[in-house]
């Protein structure tokens, strides 16, 4: 269990589709916006359920949030040729897979500086290129491809959907705080993470 | 070999947030891939300020977004032949910033090609349109058919005559209209234009005092020196309510007649203006103009004319204030 009002000290832990579980500071864990909406006021009574995304893909994720920490507050989008020798190392050292396994978590966990950086760096790929260029470089989807993209959608929906039980589950067993803002703060959750689950489903 | 991304495996707020990062040319580039590509680049609002047709020898297509610039050419070719803009005939767009062809994934036509660019930069005001020196080469008709409406059309004075004509016969009802050349043998069939209440008319020809006290555009610009008798009769018919509808005019007065003298505001009843009030309107029109006077019309509007001595003519610019 961990204090709502938590300080870069408290760790949390994280649970992966592997079903192993990892720490994470309170710190960088705030980077997520998803995760400020859940928990960051009620506390995670337990493991939290990113079970949609394996291990090496969160604890990747994560990374690049412990090393922001003390970084300047984010800024909008930065040109990669402005990017810490760190940073370029950060995105040099993943193959294309754990690429876009990083940035659909980062997208899912809402976190603006990563997903930004990730989306900067595709469009590097395509600058410079006429539309037919473009094509090759995309390998635009055959039918089969749109129809297991919406079945993934289908299925990260509904793990977002555990992943907001889990925050009201928490937030009902949360004494510390007052019953109606946490069942608002719920609700609010859930509504969110159903309507960000069905757009993307409806896609 | 180039390094392969399936962008479209990635949710779409994600590839939204990827073309965000691209500049006019690329993000069009990206848009003509398919027609979810051209949905998601239009789904960014990036909306045009302007779109400008300049024809002549070809007709170039110009997207004004934000300070960036895309423009496209179309009919580049050496061949001297009559051209009709066909909508159904698939062509191709030279890109002036890439210096490089455009191709879509599908075949386009000019038309195609026009809905596109409307799609994409969400253009719902009509283009501006420039007929410059070699447009001949173009079939009218097809133009208008390709065009429809326009909101600023310039006519160039490189024109013929029959062709300045055709111009105005077959886009008739722009917002602004610049003229550079009358191409009228009869007095009243120009000033069928000054009647027009356009927003903003710019001509360039010899005009009369009739012709000036015909106009009913909000905002007139006259590039041929009048007397300044001319103008003076202007401010008189003005005062008694002429062009109602005028809120700015400039124009030159002709000052080399001196042995007359100074009879550009003779009887005329100018109020002088405090340096305050001439600063502000310095200000809110961004002029430097020394000499200022204020006038009022019988019904109690007012206006300021502003002059600046050119030496063989005063330039004046006429405000009404509201």
């Amino acid at each position: 269990m961990t204090s709502p009002a938590s300080s870069s000290e408290v760790k949390y832990l994280i649970e992966s589709s592997e079903g192993n579980t990892f720490d994470v500071s309170g710190a960088a864990l705030r980077q997520s916006n998803t995760f400020n909406a859940m928990f960051l006021n009620i506390g995670a009574d337990g493991p939290i359920p990113f079970t949609d995304y394996n291990e090496a893909t969160l604890k990747k994720v994560f990374e690049y949030c412990e090393h922001s920490v003390n970084e300047e507050n984010y800024s909008g989008p930065k040109h990669q040729d402005d990017l810490s020798k760190w940073d370029l190392n950060f995105f040099n050292e993943m193959d294309q897979k754990m690429f876009i396994d990083v940035i659909n978590a980062s997208n899912f966990l809402d976190i603006e500086r990563l997903t930004s950086y990730c989306c900067e760096r595709i469009a590097r790929m395509l600058r410079g290129k006429n539309t037919q260029e473009m094509i090759k470089v995309i390998t635009l989807p055959t039918a089969e491809e749109l129809e297991a993209k919406q079945k993934v959608e289908e299925k990260k929906a509904a793990a977002a959907k555990k992943v907001a039980e889990k925050a009201a589950e928490t937030a009902e067993k949360t004494e510390t705080l007052e019953e109606l803002p946490v069942q608002q703060l719920v609700q609010t959750t859930r509504n969110k993470l159903t309507r960000k689950y069905l757009s993307f489903s409806n896609e | 070999m180039e390094p392969t991304f399936p962008l479209f495996r990635l949710p779409e707020n994600v590839i939204i947030e990827v073309i965000k990062n691209l500049s006019i040319d690329p993000l069009f580039e990206f848009s003509l891939i398919s027609t979810k590509t051209k949905t998601v680049a239009a789904s960014l609002g990036r909306t045009a300020h302007a779109v400008r047709f300049t024809i002549f020898r070809d007709v170039d297509v110009t997207v004004f977004y934000g300070s960036c610039i895309m423009s496209l050419t179309f009919y580049n070719d050496s061949f001297d032949a009559l051209i009709h803009l066909d909508s159904n005939q698939p062509i191709s767009a030279h890109s002036v910033n890439e210096n490089r062809l455009v191709r879509s994934s599908t075949p386009f036509s000019f038309n195609n090609w026009l809905d596109h660019i409307q799609s994409v930069f969400c253009c719902n005001k009509p283009p501006n349109v420039i007929f410059w020196h070699g447009n001949e080469r173009f079939e009218m008709e097809s133009l208008k058919n390709a065009i429809k409406s326009v909101d600023h059309l310039v006519v160039f004075e490189h024109n013929t005559e029959f062709r300045i004509r055709e111009v105005l016969e077959h886009f008739k009802n722009p917002n602004e209209l610049t003229l550079e050349r009358n191409p009228y043998e009869e007095a009243c069939e120009v000033q069928k234009f000054f009647i027009q209440n356009y927003n903003n008319l710019v001509f360039r020809d010899d005009v009369s005092l009739d012709d000036i006290l015909l106009i009913n555009s909000e905002r007139v610009e006259l590039s041929r020196p009048i007397s300044q008798k001319q103008f003076n009769r202007f401010l008189k018919h003005w005062i008694c309510g002429s062009n109602p509808r005028l809120q700015y005019m400039n124009l030159f007065i002709d000052t080399t007649d001196l042995i007359r003298g100074n009879v550009h505001l003779k009887g005329i009843e100018c109020m002088e203006m405090s340096e305050e009030s001439m600063k502000e309107i310095r200000q809110n029109h961004g002029i430097d103009d020394n000499d200022m006077v204020q006038i009022r019309r019988k019904e109690g509007t007012t206006a300021v004319i502003a002059m600046k001595d050119c030496e063989t003519f005063l330039y004046v610019r006429f405000y009404v204030l509201n």
